[in-house]
């Protein structure tokens, strides 16, 4: 990873992406290595842009909330099962926090906007639905700055690092 | 219990990518999509190795990986811990992905984008279910167990190689419900398959040949492995390839000394698989359909197992038909019939009746030297040892193809012409009947 002092600043471009109706996965790493990895239910980036906030299911993700919590280590890949676009942040000061209220709407917004995508690829909808379940009363939130960004479309441009 | 591979094998049919998290030698955690998660066996994945990258880098410093995987009908997920082994850039693996990636591509508008550069195969060290309700499946349309079961008993009641050929397509449908279908066999030389039954087809295509290697088919002769293609692909069609090679050539509907592959315009789905007799390649069953993701793994472990059945039943009774010899007669009631022109080119075998292209190789080699022996002597009945006897047919001493080119030679006739047709009159031996006077032409 470039070593980068200072955070980010999301383009909007890049912010509006993330904040859509992408498939988003995270992965962190524990003290020997060994990644871990689950799937998020909902992002949304703070008004400067330098912050991600990304919800889960603390039962499903338990292993990479665990290695967050321990290690502050993240990737998250975002991609629009439609286009094949995709994008990937890192962060290093990720920390886990309690689930607000304001969350259940986020959860709730990120879902549509999801199933609205997939449903052009014909997945139906509660297909998808399992996917983004969470089995607590209510999800957690991952917070981190990310330093880099990287562009992971397919192609010959994948893995270049985006401004 | 201790999950394996088997048990979650309909989340590696590749209509949900999975998801790969590996890790840089300093630590940093990175993710990725890949395309590909291949069953191997019980204990081993196959990742697609698409593009030289950050994953790349990383799983080569730290072979061990997560995966996630998502079954696409009820929504279950697993994650995987994988130990990277090795790359297999060549070879049955490699080329049973590329065949799959192509189709996967295609359907995510990804051709000539995605390409396999590798297959990344990986120990399967644990498998996690991830927690929460999921939805039901329905059950499988067919037990493919008792399909298989029923399938060998069929092909065991066939006592005739020609019946044999037919019965084999028959059961593929009435068993297994492949409506589309081709049996072909592996030519003397080796580099070729020739078409010696279809079924579900506008034309039977009987004679039409495809190279060992090209496409589905050639690749599952070349590789001895089934080779499945899950959506329509440009990169697999041969009906597609043959109207460009045509257009290429100026124009005409095939090419001239061709016969056409009678496969769908634009199958969805394609699974080809070896007929095997012990370790020799006696051909190629191929079986499409207009569908998207027909044939799974399952469908492809039943036709495979299938495909050997096919094989010794084959092998059984071309053996069979070889035993019995006798002395040919030489009877020669006269044809009546206006006289038709055989021409008979030497360079390749090819044989023309009319204007009408028939047959070539060992099958036009075959009909020439008949063709002769009726036009200069009046001949009517033969043998097959004749045939074998004859130094200029080269045919092979073992592993003999020689009733199967009778089969084939017999079909094309009775598409053809009706003047002309070969007929069975006991064990290896046959009657090559003219109803119309042939005047011969060696076109050089």
């Amino acid at each position: 990873m470039p070593s980068r002092a200072a955070a980010l600043t999301l383009a909007a471009e890049h912010q509006a992406f993330i904040q859509g109706g992408v498939s988003i996965t995270a992965g962190s790493v524990n003290a020997e290595h060994l990644p871990s990895m689950a799937r998020a239910i909902g992002c949304a980036v703070n008004a400067d842009g330098r912050q991600v906030r990304l919800l889960f299911c603390p039962v499903r993700a338990g292993g990479l909330l665990a290695d967050i919590a321990a290690g502050g280590r993240v990737a998250v890949t975002f991609s629009q099962p439609t286009s094949n676009r995709t994008l990937q942040l890192k962060g290093r000061d990720a920390r886990v926090e309690a689930g607000s209220a304001e969350d259940e709407a986020l959860r709730e917004r990120y879902a549509r906007a999801f199933v609205a995508d997939l449903a052009k690829l014909h997945f139906p909808e509660a297909l998808v639905r399992v996917l983004l379940q969470v089995l607590a009363p209510a999800p957690v939130a991952v917070v981190f700055q990310p330093e880099a960004a990287y562009s992971q479309t397919p192609g010959p441009g994948a893995g270049a690092a985006l401004p | 219990m201790k999950l394996t591979l088997d048990a979650i094998r309909d989340c590696l049919d590749g209509s949900i990518p999975g998801t790969l998290a590996t890790c840089a030698a300093d630590g940093t955690p990175n993710v990725t999509f890949v395309s590909q998660v291949d069953y191997v066996d019980s204990e081993h994945a196959a990742l697609s190795f698409q593009f030289f990258s950050k994953t790349r880098e990383n799983v080569l410093a730290n072979p061990e990986v997560r995966v996630t995987v998502v079954n696409p009908l009820s929504g279950a997920s697993y994650q995987l811990r994988l130990r990277y082994l090795r790359t297999e850039s060549a070879g049955p693996l490699f080329e049973r992905m590329k065949a799959k990636l192509a189709g996967i591509a295609s359907h995510e508008g990804m051709a000539g984008v995605f390409r396999l550069r590798g297959s990344d195969v990986y120990r399967v060290l644990d498998i996690q279910p991830v927690p929460g309700p999921v939805l039901a499946v329905e059950a499988p349309r067919r037990n493919l167990l008792a399909a298989l079961r029923q399938a060998s008993a069929r092909l065991a009641a066939s006592q005739e190689l020609d019946a044999l050929f037919d019965q084999a397509l028959a059961t593929l449908r009435d068993c297994f419900g492949v409506e589309h279908s081709l049996l072909l066999l592996l030519a003397e030389a080796g580099d070729r398959l020739y078409t010696v039954a279809s079924l579900g087809y506008a034309r039977s295509g009987v004679g039409s040949e495809i190279a060992v290697g090209d496409g589905v088919i050639g690749v599952a002769a070349q590789q001895r492995t089934a080779i499945c293609v899950p959506h329509a692909t440009a990169e697999y069609s041969y009906v597609r390839a043959q109207r460009e090679a045509a257009l290429a050539l100026g124009g005409g509907e095939t090419l001239p000394r061709e016969i056409p592959f009678p496969g769908l315009a634009e199958p969805h789905s394609q699974l080809a698989v070896p007929i095997v007799a012990g370790s020799r390649l006696l051909g190629v069953l191929y079986a499409e359909s207009p569908e998207d993701r027909r044939f799974g793994y399952d469908d492809e472990d039943a036709l495979s197992a299938y495909g050997a059945q096919l094989g010794t039943a084959i092998q059984l009774l071309q053996q069979s038909a070889a035993e019995d010899e006798g002395e040919p007669e030489t009877a020669s009631p006269r044809p009546l019939g206006a006289p038709v022109q055989v021409r008979h080119y030497a360079a390749d075998d090819s044989i023309f009746l009319g204007e009408d292209y028939l047959i070539k190789g060992v099958a036009g080699a075959i009909f020439w030297k008949l063709a002769k022996a009726h036009a200069e002597g009046g001949r009517v009945e033969f043998c097959n040892r004749e045939l074998r006897l004859d130094a200029t047919l080269r045919l092979p001493e073992v592993g003999d193809n020689l009733e199967t080119r009778l089969i084939l030679l017999s079909r094309r006739l009775a598409e053809r012409c009706d003047y002309l047709a070969i007929e069975k009159t006991g064990r290896g031996r046959f009657r090559f009947k003219a109803t119309r006077s042939l005047r011969l032409v060696e076109a050089g």
